[in-house]
């Protein structure tokens, strides 16, 4: 197998050529200890070379810690025999940024005697405005080949796959020039070939900066982004719902059609309730990180993102997080999968970090059925205001403000505390021109990011899910949870529970949430003896109401649900996206810890203040 | 002190342009680290380069500068050390 290294600045079209060379025949490279993504994925038509997509970088000399071990990384890979290529993509229509990086790379590549094309991207724009690029001439003045490329239509992408099956021998009389340059004299090379070769007039900048006195508008922007932003929230909430429950009902079916069919009961409820119950525990999330990767796929293609991201800068550096943190914590209010996933749009790996600390403490859809419930339970049914307000709706607006509240308290005292996230690169972030997005790629990516989902993620989840199916079945085959070894462990555990008023069926409902947060209602029905409690809370409500449960063991459950990262599918995804055990084991830990002092803590407020 | 004086201490910044204004990058400030100067080297902002700010909010959020063909966006912490010349003066 031929390595081909792919690397270019960030926007010169690189992810775009990597998804048309590979297809869908990708994979994030899992290189451990290295805090940087780096895709491979063989090339389509030339199965024996595989491509590896590296960040992209504006030069190899790094001024931040992920940069350095970028460039490390890529001194390490072009020095393997394996390697054989290095396609270097630059922005044809912008050649002042990406010509450092290209003789950066030519260096490197005539220091490890491998062969480089650089490949002119975006050569649609010059035909478009009817200009010529002049690829000869740059590819005299570098001395190695320059072939005009579009990445969007595909033209030129024959000439390079054909270019990387020929012998080609190195054209050795520049490079040994630029070999010996010093970093003054490439940065001046560079700048002299830019003045030379760069289209002189402002190809899509015109239209773009007209576009951007709408979007970036002190008023006119803003209106635009709680538009964008509340579409983007209503697709992951709204219109993946209907495909979530195809998917519920379709496993339904599939169950009705399979169950009846074994005769023996125990088997029967081993696959209705562990094996279907397991396959919807993950399959359910799939329309939501489909329609969010899509949408934000839109956005980030576009060009739309760094806008966004410019918007949201300043309020939420304040707590150490960026500007691209912004819709990751957003679809986190409807599920955090899907905003983990988008947090790959962030570049530095420490804001991404920050980004997922805060992500589970987004008040997500699965809390809302435990708010609901404790909400309906212990709040009256009053307004305030003149009937401007409902009691119940401002409780759960203060719930959800909580939990966004901790979320930030939490990326500001890490950051400022730990040195690794401080010292961060300034904020200087490229508004590349505004461009229609691909929609092939674009739906390949999505297709890509499902399955790894599915076959990454959802193997944890379905194995946690038959656990607590066996701990809740177990040793009486179901006939009765509160004498499961599910109620064995909620009494071991309710010593815990007790300072905050709780008994140990509450523990048990807390433990079977771990599946799913929603799942906490359904068990607290079975436990009472409630049939139906997920579709009608009132007879729950009720029975609580009636078991005299306090008001600050209400409030503390309130408060617990908003922290406790009690969802083993998040948990899943934390630990294949950052390819490691320790974050979400510690976030696991620390929320849970801290869900439970606050809990005391308001416990014990509430039942001397009440 | 004389009116070459007033004019150093009066030093124009990238961060000083309002929307709409361009003006020629002079040089950088001594307090912008090295790492930080070659970063904004490498993407256009070079000495006797044209600098156009695009736009600019009251509230401090970071500026949009177009340089050569490219556009960023640029926060205080780094626009504020690199001098320039506005146009026109």
């Amino acid at each position: 197998m031929r390595h081909v290294i792919l690397i270019g600045t960030p926007n010169s079209g690189k992810s775009l050529l990597f998804n048309k060379l590979t297809g869908l025949n990708q994979k994030v490279a899992n290189y451990p200890g290295i805090t940087v993504d780096v895709s491979s994925g063989k090339i389509k038509t030339l199965p024996n070379y595989n491509l590896l997509d590296f960040p992209g970088a504006y030069s190899l000399k790094a001024i931040s810690q992920e940069e350095k071990i970028a460039a490390e990384k890529f001194e390490l890979i072009i020095e393997q025999e394996e390697t054989e290529w290095v396609l270097c993509i630059l922005d044809a229509t912008r050649l002042t940024k990406s010509l450092q990086l290209t003789l950066d790379v030519i260096q490197a590549c005539h220091k490890n005697n491998k062969k480089i094309l650089v490949l002119a991207n975006m050569i649609d724009v010059f035909e478009k405005h009817g200009l010529e690029f002049d690829n000869q001439g740059l590819s005299e003045s570098l001395g190695v080949p320059v072939l005009e490329i579009s990445a969007r239509t595909g033209k030129g992408l024959d000439k390079v796959l054909d270019k990387l099956q020929a012998t080609t021998e190195l054209d050795t009389t520049q490079a040994n020039l630029i070999e010996g340059m010093s970093e003054k004299q490439i940065k001046d090379f560079a700048f002299d070939l830019s003045e030379k070769f760069s289209a002189k007039t402002d190809l899509l900048l015109k239209s773009s900066n007209r576009i951007d006195d709408f979007f970036l508008h002190s008023f006119f922007g803003g209106f635009a982004f709680f538009a964008i932003m509340f579409i983007l929230f209503q697709s992951i909430f709204t219109w993946a719902a209907p495909v979530m429950d195809g998917i519920e009902n379709i496993l339904a079916w599939m169950a009705d059609l399979v169950v009846p069919k074994i005769n023996n009961p125990h088997v029967q409820n081993f696959f209705s309730d562990a094996i279907f119950g397991g396959l919807g525990a993950f399959l359910v999330f799939v329309p939501q990180i489909f329609v969010l990767t899509f949408i934000v796929g839109i956005l980030e293609d576009s060009g739309y993102m760094a806008r966004a991201a410019l918007i949201c800068h300043r309020p939420l550096r304040f707590f150490g997080l960026t500007g691209k943190s912004f819709i990751p914590m957003l679809s986190g209010v409807a599920c955090a999968i899907p905003g983990i996933y988008a947090a790959r749009n962030i570049d530095s790996p420490r804001k991404r970090l920050l980004t997922y600390l805060a992500i589970p403490l987004m008040p997500c859809s699965a809390r809302l059925p435990v708010y609901t419930l404790l909400i309906a339970v212990f709040i009256p049914q009053k307004t305030v205001l003149g009937g401007l307000m409902g009691l119940q709706g401002l409780a759960m607006f203060l719930i959800y403000f909580f939990g966004l509240f901790v979320a930030l308290i939490i990326t500001a005292l890490v950051s400022r505390s730990q040195k690794q996230f401080g010292g961060d690169l300034p904020f200087v972030l490229e508004m590349p021109p505004y461009r229609l997005p691909s929609w092939k790629p674009l739906i390949m990516q999505c297709w890509s990011r499902c399955k790894h989902f599915v076959t990454k993620a959802g193997s944890v989840i379905f194995t946690v899910t038959v656990l607590v199916w066996i701990l809740g079945y177990f040793p009486n085959y179901g006939s009765d949870l509160n004498s499961s070894w599910l109620a064995y462990l909620g009494k071991v555990i309710e010593p815990v529970f007790e300072p905050i008023g709780l008994d140990w069926r509450y523990g048990v409902a807390i433990i079977s949430s771990f599946v799913a947060r929603e799942v906490f209602v359904g068990t607290l029905g079975a436990i009472f003896g409630i049939e139906g409690s997920e579709e009608n809370f009132t007879p729950l409500v009720d029975f609580i109401q009636d078991s005299g449960l306090a008001l600050g063991s209400g409030f503390a459950l309130l408060v617990f649900y908003a922290v406790a990262l009690q969802c083993v599918s998040t948990l899943a995804v934390l630990n294949r996206e950052t390819h490691s055990i320790k974050l979400p084991v510690i976030m696991f830990a620390s929320y849970m810890l801290l869900a439970y002092i606050l809990a005391f803590a308001v416990y014990n407020l509430v039942e001397l203040f009440f | 002190m004389n009116s070459a004086d007033i004019i150093e201490t009066a030093k124009q910044t990238l961060w000083d342009l309002r929307t709409g204004e361009q003006a020629i990058l002079k040089s950088y400030d001594a307090s912008l680290s090295k790492e930080y100067e070659q970063r904004v080297l490498e993407l256009g902002f070079r000495p006797d380069a044209l600098v156009k700010c695009l736009r600019s909010s009251a509230l401090g959020a970071p500026k949009v500068y177009q340089v050569n063909n490219s556009v960023f966006s640029m926060e205080d912490s780094i626009a504020s050390k690199i001098y320039v010349n506005l146009q026109g003066e």
